[in-house]
């Protein structure tokens, strides 16, 4: 019988398959354990009753027929709250599926519930959601990471095997990091984002959480390919991710190795010793590893800052009071904006919006967006030219472990440097993925990233795979309860 | 030197329809400064824009057809509605 807490999709598809488990044994299992957990992790915004989720459950089957997870809760599910971790939203329920949750419900995935989220995925750390401070299950005194914390602490605590995030600037790939498990950011376009609330729409993605490369392959098959609801998706395919994984000889590649990101100032030794012991492992596998540099990484998180905080100024503006969401009552309109907004954005989203509205204003706009864009170019082209010479590259996700609560509460810049590493591949449009390659000697996961060119999800994956066949860090799990 | 003053960032909250208490305008400002002095860096990038721009994704077009739907779901959202309007304070003084 196989450990269900910690159950892969793999196995869990073979269990239902054989008949040594049924659809509502994985339900039961899985909500009992989730409501019973949860109460300490509080990685839910809404747990679904057992009967929503069985009858939602389509009889179609797909790779994920009978596999349940969880849905970040900035992703629109018909009928349910969906709050972005904030107060504006409190009593917004989502009129229509995102593309994303219809290709799910189509699929038979088992959608049990919701993931609580920094305030409209603005935080690293989960802590700014309006529905209380996940826990990072392998340290209840520390954050899962974010913005999409929630979906990740879920996955890690085993209240299912899979769950949807999604990033702006690395709020998939550093909570995964965090919570030792595989996150995947996918190619800019290549996942719809129709239903998913805009954050920075130049950049933002939905993503996946998963307990391994097979796994995340498999969401990755049901949720991506081309929705002509999302003008900036691409023109790509419906595909089995999970038959490209499998054993092939890794000779001839090329991974190259940001160096100086691992003497970057603020490395946690231990981290980027994980990080150069994963290296090494590719290096057996008959992968050549290549020295790179990569100048534009030490302005990608000034340019990212620009970037997103103008496309949140802008995609923000929506929450008035007028159509939906939270509205303070008031004898003027403009009052009535100005105190709906004061009353229902957390203080970092309202700090966000106004470095947006400062760096668009008349007389900063060529000084900081105008620069960040021209930035953002250099940083793509700078890509696509390593990408030439090697295959994929190698970096940290993170610099510091899962750090405690409170610990930026007064230094926020270092909060917002968590970006650091991340959002490179964000402006890039590009895909990466983030492995779990170690623990420190804290007991805390250390996670890498495999960073490729547009569209190489099955390289990366491949590797990712290849990876885990040699390695054990992917199966370690907290020891909580 | 702050790069912002407490007067711009008044008017930048008022540019965002985002009342501020007065008591968070200090912290505030200092708070902006911060990460408007550290994004400043991009000028300093050494970017050379003479080669020609791979756009990262392609705009996909489809067919501008409208379409009718039922409004209820829309409508059940709003904080103040009356049938399929949404009622706002007054904008106008009556004379």
């Amino acid at each position: 019988m196989i450990n269900l807490s910690f159950a892969t999709i793999k196995e869990l598809r073979a269990a239902l398959d054989n008949g040594t488990l049924s659809v509502q044994e994985v339900i039961r299992f899985y909500h009992e354990r989730a409501k019973k957990h949860d109460q300490e992790i509080q990685s839910l915004i809404e747990l679904f009753d057992v009967d929503d989720i069985a009858h939602h459950s389509s009889s179609d089957k797909s790779i994920l027929s009978g596999i349940p997870g969880f849905i970040k809760n900035n992703i629109c599910v018909q009928g349910r709250r969906t709050t972005c971790g904030s107060r504006m939203l409190e009593n917004y329920y989502a009129p229509y599926d995102a593309t994303v949750v219809e290709r799910l419900k189509k699929s038979g995935a088992l959608l049990m519930g919701t993931a609580n989220m920094d305030e409209f995925a603005m935080g690293s750390s989960t802590e700014t959601s309006a529905y209380g401070k996940t826990k990072n299950p392998w340290d209840l005194s520390r954050v899962p990471g974010g913005s999409s914390g929630g979906s990740a602490a879920a996955v890690a605590a085993g209240f299912a095997p899979w769950a949807l995030g999604s990033e702006t600037g690395g709020s998939v790939r550093q909570p995964a990091a965090f919570c030792g498990i595989v996150g995947l950011k996918p190619t800019y376009g290549l996942i719809s984002r129709f239903g998913l609330i805009a954050y920075g729409s130049s950049v933002d993605q939905v993503g996946i959480f998963a307990r391994t490369a097979y796994d995340t392959a498999a969401v990755l098959s049901v949720i991506a390919g081309s929705d002509i609801k999302d003008s900036s998706s691409r023109a790509v395919e419906q595909k089995d991710y999970t038959n490209q994984l499998e054993e092939k000889s890794l000779e001839g590649l090329t991974i190259g190795i940001v160096d100086a990101a691992l003497s970057a100032e603020g490395m946690d030794p231990e981290i980027a010793q994980a990080v150069a012991d994963a290296a090494a492992q590719f290096e057996q596998m008959g992968v050549t590893i290549k020295k790179i540099t990569l100048p534009m990484l030490d302005y990608s998180a000034a340019a990212y800052f620009i970037t997103s905080r103008a496309e949140a100024a802008s995609n923000l503006a929506r929450f008035d009071g007028v159509r939906y969401g939270y509205r303070a009552e008031a004898a003027s309109l403009n009052e009535m904006y100005d105190q709906t907004r004061h009353k229902g954005f957390g203080s970092e989203v309202a700090k966000r919006i106004m470095v947006g509205n400062h760096v668009l204003s008349a007389g900063n706009a060529g000084q900081f967006y105008d620069n960040a864009h021209r930035v953002i170019q250099e940083i793509r082209h700078e890509f696509l030219e390593i990408f030439k010479g090697v295959n994929c590259l190698i970096m940290p996700t993170h610099a510091t472990p899962a750090f405690t609560f409170g610990a930026y509460s007064v230094n926020k810049l270092q909060m917002d440097l968590q970006d650091y590493f991340t959002c490179p591949v964000n402006l890039a449009g590009i895909p990466a993925v983030s492995l779990p390659c170690g623990m420190t000697k804290h007991n805390l996961p250390i996670g890498f990233q495999l960073i490729g060119p547009d569209l190489s999800e099955d390289l990366l994956l491949q590797l990712a795979h290849a990876y885990e066949r040699r390695t054990v860090w992917h199966t370690k799990h907290p020891q909580i309860f | 030197m702050s790069k912002i003053s407490q007067a711009e960032v008044k008017k930048i909250a008022a540019i965002s329809h985002i009342a501020l208490e007065s008591s968070d305008v200090e912290m505030l400002t200092a708070e902006l400064a911060t990460i408007i002095d550290y994004a400043e860096r991009v000028a300093d990038a050494p970017v050379d824009l003479k080669y020609e721009h791979s756009a990262k994704n392609i705009n996909l077009f489809r067919e501008d057809v409208a379409s009718n739907k039922p409004t209820d779901a829309i409508m059940q959202q709003a904080p103040h509605a009356e049938g399929n309007y949404f009622v706002v304070p007054i904008i106008l003084e009556n004379s």
